[in-house]
């Protein structure tokens, strides 16, 4: 059985209830509508007898026969108090007991249809909500409701397999093994060496780029800068078709060309270091939205193409980014077994909720790269 | 179990279903059958040792009181003072003024013939354990026998 078969039989099982507890409550008024009808009838009956002295009635004898007579004494009742235990009441008395009766059965029957009204309005809602047919509705961060269950224990557990499983996020979204402190700190040194070689090459394109006026560019050069500074093989098809598009548009030139060294190299000291100065502008093409990742339209594609491999040092930059984002959409976000690929987004918005539950005994609250994790602890 | 031809384990299906859904079902309606008639005629009983004490103690003549109930097990006392004719219910919800000697005789003739049914009834009832019996007699016969012996 698939957890998804789980839920949706769990939630039969709710409705079930729910709906049972639904019937039983109205059979219960029935009942007591109809104890309330008959008792007024008796009250009603006894008003009449009270006015004449002796009545003609047919005496039942069994449930088969009938004695003609006549009903005497109408104002000496027996009433049956329970447990086959009667009491002698006049008229009025037992015209008093009877309203007691109804009172009592009137309390309960509003007791019972407030059960009632409540048990619906919990039964619709979970139907509206989608708790109840999980399967029906696709978004599951629409208004679902959500509930765990945790423990000191399971929660422990979680958080360490949570730990291990975003240290395999923090590298590329397929390594997920662990790496011992001593791997991490030398692909740590490994990339440090590379950023400084990077920086090398980078600083000869600069020198390319400063000779002349970056709007005055040809499009062959352009070319060629992008080429020498791509050094992602996979974004390469983009790139070129990102080239068509700077053919088409001069206008988003420059605009390009930023976003491709942003993209690259997003270190504050980057942009210092050569003295270029860009200015940043909206494109005058209409924003599309399309979710086409390989077509490029809009500075805004491009943005999306390359934001995929992001360097993991600059991990700490892109985290407070999102946490920003998360913690205006605090809803936004999804279950970590709903959903087999999960982005990085959701296990911080996991990561922050789970670390604000715990603020109350913990001061850091605030996610740190990992790198300065390591480095602290070394 | 041995591999059984599939024409008579189709056969075998069908015969414990309609075991289940025929013959005990019949079972069931003729026991509450059985009960309702039993009920009847325990009620005419009643009435009979009713009016055979009235009889006796000569109500018939003087009157008798008694307590009715106006509903929702409230009694009032009711006086009959004209106890020699009794209306007897004689179905439908039709009743029909006797005398006392009028209606023992009527309540004697309702009771044999309540007895008579009940007896119909009861073979009725063991006729249809008879034909369960039978069934399951057949069934593990059809279970039991090889299969090329049996000519349909």
């Amino acid at each position: 059985m698939s957890a998804q078969d789980i839920t949706k039989y769990k939630d039969f099982l709710l409705q079930q209830m729910f709906h049972k507890n639904i019937q039983e409550n109205e059979r219960h008024i029935h009942n007591l509508n109809q104890y309330i009808a008959s008792h007024q009838e008796v009250i009603k009956n006894l008003q009449q007898f009270g006015n004449e002295l002796s009545i003609d009635c047919l005496v039942p004898m069994g449930k088969l026969a009938f004695f003609k007579g006549k009903l005497t004494h109408t104002n000496e009742l027996l009433a049956l108090l329970g447990d086959e235990y009667f009491g002698k009441y006049s008229q009025k008395q037992t015209i008093e007991l009877i309203q007691r009766k109804i009172k009592r059965a009137v309390d309960a029957l509003k007791d019972f249809e407030k059960q009632n009204e409540s048990l619906k309005k919990q039964l619709s809602l979970a139907a509206e909500s989608g708790a109840m047919e999980s399967q029906g509705k696709e978004n599951l961060d629409q208004g679902a409701r959500i509930e765990e269950y945790w423990d000191e224990e399971s929660l422990e557990k979680w958080k360490a397999e949570h730990k291990v499983r975003m240290q395999g996020h923090s590298k590329t979204p397929q390594t997920q093994n662990v790496l011992s402190d001593d791997e991490i700190n030398k692909r740590l040194d490994e990339l440090e060496l590379e950023e400084l070689i990077l920086e090398g090459k980078e600083k000869n394109n600069d020198n390319q780029i400063i000779e002349k006026k970056v709007d005055k560019l040809d499009d062959n050069e352009i070319n060629n800068i992008i080429k020498t500074d791509n050094k992602q093989p996979e974004t390469q098809g983009a790139i070129l078709q990102m080239n068509e598009s700077i053919l088409s548009n001069k206008e988003n030139k420059a605009t390009i060309i930023v976003d491709k060294e942003k993209k690259n190299y997003c270190d504050d000291s980057y942009d210092t270091d050569h003295g270029i100065k860009i200015h940043f502008k909206h494109s005058s093409k209409a924003p599309v939205f399309e979710n086409n990742p390989n077509k490029i339209d809009s500075p805004k594609d491009i943005s999306n193409a390359f934001s995929m491999p992001v360097s993991i040092l600059k991990k700490s930059n892109s985290n407070n980014t999102s946490i920003n984002k998360s913690v205006s959409l605090p809803d936004n976000h999804q279950l970590p077994d709903t959903n087999e690929n999960r982005s990085i987004y959701s296990e911080i918005v996991h990561d922050i909720r789970e670390t604000s539950q715990k603020s109350e005994n913990k001061n850091a609250t605030r996610p740190m790269s990992k790198f300065k994790r390591e480095r602290k602890n070394v | 179990m041995e591999a059984l031809d599939p024409q008579i384990r189709e056969k075998i299906v069908k015969f414990e279903e309609f075991i289940n859904f025929k013959l005990k079902e019949d079972l069931r309606i003729l026991e509450q059958q059985l009960d309702k008639k039993n009920t009847e005629v325990l009620e005419f009983q009643q009435l009979k040792d009713t009016i055979k004490v009235l009889k006796e103690n000569k109500m018939d003549e003087k009157g008798f009181k008694t307590k009715v109930d106006i509903g929702q097990n409230i009694f009032m006392q009711a006086q009959v003072d004209d106890a020699s004719k009794i209306m007897l219910n004689v179905g439908l919800g039709y009743y029909v003024e006797f005398t006392l000697d009028e209606a023992l005789v009527l309540i004697d003739v309702r009771i044999k013939i309540f007895n008579k049914q009940i007896q119909n009834l009861k073979t009725e009832v063991a006729k249809t354990n008879a034909h369960i019996k039978c069934m399951l007699i057949g069934i593990r016969e059809l279970q039991g026998l090889d299969p090329k012996t049996i000519d349909d």
